[in-house]
């Protein structure tokens, strides 16, 4: 190989770093956000958000981003087998742990930070399932489809979680929201 | 507050928390090489298809030596409970090997960087081996043939 083809093979990999890095700058909270939804702990949703990134964007040709949607559902699939690897007692005690940090999801932009924990709360005792479908669609900007097709479940499903998790959230934040 | 307005609320009041800054270190300096498990599940992919089409061709050639083999089917077959054993296999082990050139033709002339002109010669040789058996009762002979490509130097007048 002549010294020309290694100065070009050099700058095509940097070029290639620095889209790894503006993508990750552009999307990566919102994928934190939802590998922390599905996990039990801090470590563990950094663990399987590096994971879950690097596999998408290895399957993505180069380019182009990966589909957010794929991302989200690599995420769940990472969290899901790394639960698989564990007993139910490990889990347990790990979610008991996190709680006990409470380690934060969100920031609030305007109001009080008493606000924020309220919101935060209601947002976090909701079931998974509405949870989930309610993170992928506020913060995660999928379509309904989108969201069916992370979740593995139909269209309809996935737009019914979102309207009780919304009916739900209403209730519980009767006193917060503005009337 | 109707649902477009809950949502909306929700999406101004709270978002999601920025990662950490050893998080974000990590993530940039694992460097992932894009394309790259996409290539290994091509590679696959055509070493898949690359296989079946062969394998498929192997089991059809199979079938038909089996179905070419097989005796014509005997109307009443006496039905015998004891089982027939089976003939022990011949072992033949090979003595001679023959190989004859029976055919060559020129073929394409090759030009590579600091050699001289090449030309290419089919050739097409007729192996015959000759087998005895283990105990030397038996003979077997066998006969292949098969071809190759050699290169020889060109003659430039």
């Amino acid at each position: 190989m002549r010294p020309n083809d290694f100065k070009r093979v050099s700058s095509l990999t940097d070029s290639s770093a620095r889209a790894w890095e503006r993508w990750l700058a552009g999307h990566v909270r919102s994928f934190l956000l939802f590998a922390r939804e599905r996990t039990a702990c801090p470590q563990d949703a950094e663990d399987v958000l590096q994971e879950a990134l690097v596999e998408a964007w290895e399957r993505t040709p180069p380019g182009r981003e990966p589909d957010e949607a794929l991302v989200f559902a690599t995420i769940r699939r990472r969290a899901i087998d790394l639960y698989r690897s564990r007993s139910r007692r490990q889990v347990r005690e790990q979610r008991a742990a996190d709680e006990s940090e409470h380690a934060e999801w969100f920031t609030c932009t305007l109001e009080s930070e008493e606000t924020r924990q309220q919101l935060e709360q209601a947002v976090r005792s909701l079931p998974s399932p509405l949870r989930e479908t309610i993170t992928l669609k506020i913060w995660g900007g999928l379509t309904f489809a989108q969201v069916a097709e992370v979740m593995s479940c139909p269209l309809n499903t996935a737009a019914s979680r979102y309207r009780q998790a919304l009916h739900t959230l209403r209730v519980r934040l009767k006193h917060v929201t503005p009337s | 507050m109707n649902d477009d307005e809950l949502t909306a609320y929700l999406e101004k009041m709270l978002s999601p928390r920025e990662p950490s800054r050893d998080l974000m270190q990590r993530l940039c300096a694992t460097q992932p090489q894009q394309g790259r498990r996409l290539a290994r599940v091509t590679t696959m992919r055509r070493w898949v298809w690359a296989a079946a089409l062969p394998a498929a061709a192997a089991a059809v050639a199979l079938a038909v030596v089996k179905w070419a083999d097989s005796p014509e089917p005997i109307a009443a077959a006496p039905h015998s409970q004891e089982p027939v054993p089976a003939a022990p296999e011949e072992v033949f082990l090979p003595v001679e090997l023959r190989q004859d050139v029976v055919h060559a033709e020129p073929g394409e002339l090759i030009q590579l960087p600091g050699h001289p002109p090449l030309q290419l010669i089919r050739v097409v040789w007729r192996d015959q081996v000759t087998a005895v058996s283990a105990h030397e009762d038996a003979t077997l002979e066998l006969e292949r043939y098969r071809e190759a490509y050699v290169p020889v130097v060109a003659t430039i007048y």
